[in-house]
């Protein structure tokens, strides 16, 4: 077997042993889920009703009709559940082990340490927004009478996945920032309001919010891009725009990641 | 009392002020109304929305924000962690009641929590053009007792939810319910102009509305004076009645609480 390809699967399965341990730490608390799915539908509750208050007033809004919002709406959601889910707590995690000098322990192992620090640690109970998301989609391609083709199937998983790979790296610089400083405890959160843009279609937003959030700083990749896809109307050089920018980020927080460590100097000695 | 409370908020603004980073998070909190904001703005540049013009958009929503600051509180997770591990006893062995250290601890913190938002807002309002605020002296007048009903309503109200802890685990989830509630139909999310207009009418009378749009409304010029002291009076019957719950919640509370390692 070649080597590149076995480094691989000793990284899925160490991913499938740190999704089995958390899942196991999870399954301790049960009631959480219940809670979680809870708020998860309250918050649905919250942001389907805001859009339907913009609906009483207006027809389409920057050319997108209810239905089709409840789209994005439902992506959102879904980019939220990874978010609380995978993104939080890891970020919590290695703020404290930094803070704290457990990192030494993690940078010892024979193992990449952003793959290490950044995707051990699951809440499953916050994965209730996932389904909410995936329902919200599905009640809207019922009501707009839409079964997409599969090849706009394709561009929406590989949206799906170029928009998980942005979040993913995005939560990774944000980790890497807190080698150098330490309490970023507040900045994540900031990074996680500002993601609240993405709730809604970026065509709604007025200029320049809307350039900047397409092209400067592009949230709209999040949930607006992969609904776009779903519904036929991404443009190719948008969907190859938004998986290049994708795989830069990606490659960008790895290299963060490789600066942070060699620049670590242990709180413990 | 009146010696207590001096020394009370002097200790608490101290502790409130060490605690900074609540500007951030006082930001945070604001990125929901502000993206509603943001989409109704874009909404309008076709014509008023019910009324409501970009700038008046802009004007609503920041002063809101402003507002929360001013009235919101966050005080559950903390009681309930006092009830959780017992360290209330601490506090019931002292003179002054419970609801005192808590109310004074809020009231401290008040000008620093509003501080940040208030800079912004002045800025913002110097930078819409047009007159958007009416700064009459009755208004302001109401839309400082609205803003003072508002928030002891809110304290209140927590104080309350929090006094369940004595009997449920789950109190924090009860007030994160809640906040979404008040929230969405206190004026905060939207204004209560563009709900449907049957359902506005059936908003004002709920207490949620207390807090962030009745001073919003006042602040802008929206709402006539007589239905402003109207709303007030809704405010102010909504206040006593959680002064009542509190004081039955926790009387309850306190007879059946036996303190963890006590």
């Amino acid at each position: 077997m070649h080597r590149p390809l076995r480094n691989a699967l000793r990284y899925l399965d160490l991913l499938r042993l740190f999704v089995h341990n958390s899942l196991l730490a999870n399954l301790e608390y049960r009631v959480n889920f219940a809670g979680a799915l809870f708020m998860s539908l309250l918050d649905a509750l919250w942001a389907v009703g805001g859009a339907l208050l913009f609906y009483t007033h207006r027809a389409t809004i920057g050319g997108w009709t209810f239905h089709e919002t409840l789209i994005v709406i439902g992506l959102f959601f879904i980019a939220s559940g990874f978010v609380d889910a995978v993104m939080q707590p890891n970020v919590r995690d290695v703020i404290e082990a930094v803070r704290s000098g457990m990192m030494d322990y993690t940078l010892l192992r024979p193992i990449n340490p952003m793959f290490h620090a950044t995707l051990r640690r699951f809440r499953f109970e916050k994965l209730s927004s996932l389904l909410v998301g995936m329902s919200l989609i599905g009640y809207a391609l019922a009501q707009l009478r839409l079964w997409p083709a599969p090849e706009r199937w394709l561009a929406f998983g590989l949206l799906g996945l170029a928009a998980v790979a942005l979040l993913y790296a995005l939560m990774a610089a944000l980790a890497a920032l807190c080698f150098w400083v330490v309490d970023i405890a507040n900045v994540d959160e900031l990074v996680l309001g500002v993601l609240e843009v993405a709730r809604f279609p970026a065509q709604a937003f007025p200029e320049p919010v809307r350039g900047l959030i397409s092209f400067v700083f592009p949230i709209a990749l999040i949930s607006t891009a992969p609904a776009e896809a779903l519904l036929g109307r991404l443009t190719p050089s948008l969907a190859i725009f938004g998986i290049a920018f994708a795989l830069i980020m990606l490659w960008l927080s790895a290299w963060a990641w490789q600066r942070a460590v060699a620049s670590y100097t242990s709180a413990s000695s | 009392m009146l010696i207590a409370y001096p020394a009370l908020l002097r200790a608490y603004w101290e502790r409130a002020v060490a605690y900074r980073a609540v500007f951030v998070v006082a930001l945070l909190n604001a990125a929901f109304p502000l993206v509603m904001m943001a989409i109704w703005i874009g909404m309008a540049q076709t014509g008023p929305v019910a009324g409501y013009t970009a700038a008046d958009f802009a004007s609503y929503y920041l002063s809101a924000v402003l507002v929360r600051r001013i009235t919101g509180v966050g005080i559950v997770s903390d009681v309930e962690r006092l009830v959780r591990t017992g360290e209330l006893s601490v506090y019931l062995i002292r003179p002054l009641g419970v609801v005192h250290h808590f109310f004074a601890r809020v009231l401290a913190g008040r000008p620093l929590v509003a501080l940040a938002p208030a800079v912004l807002v002045a800025v913002a309002v110097l930078l819409i053009p047009g007159q958007q605020f009416d700064l009459q002296p009755l208004r302001l007048l109401l839309f400082g007792l609205a803003c003072g009903v508002g928030f002891v309503l809110e304290f209140l109200t927590q104080y309350l939810i929090a006094g369940l802890s004595f009997w449920i685990v789950q109190t924090q989830g009860v007030s994160a319910a809640y906040q979404f509630v008040r929230a969405f139909l206190g004026g905060y999310i939207v204004p209560l102009a563009l709900f449907p207009p049957t359902l506005g009418a059936v908003l004002i009378w709920l207490p949620f509305q207390v807090s962030v749009a009745l001073p919003v409304e006042l602040l802008t010029g929206r709402l006539d004076l007589t239905l402003g002291a109207l709303r007030l009076g809704i405010g102010i019957a909504w206040m006593g009645l959680a002064a009542l719950g509190v004081r039955l919640v926790w009387a309850a509370g306190l007879r059946s609480y036996t303190a963890v390692g006590a």
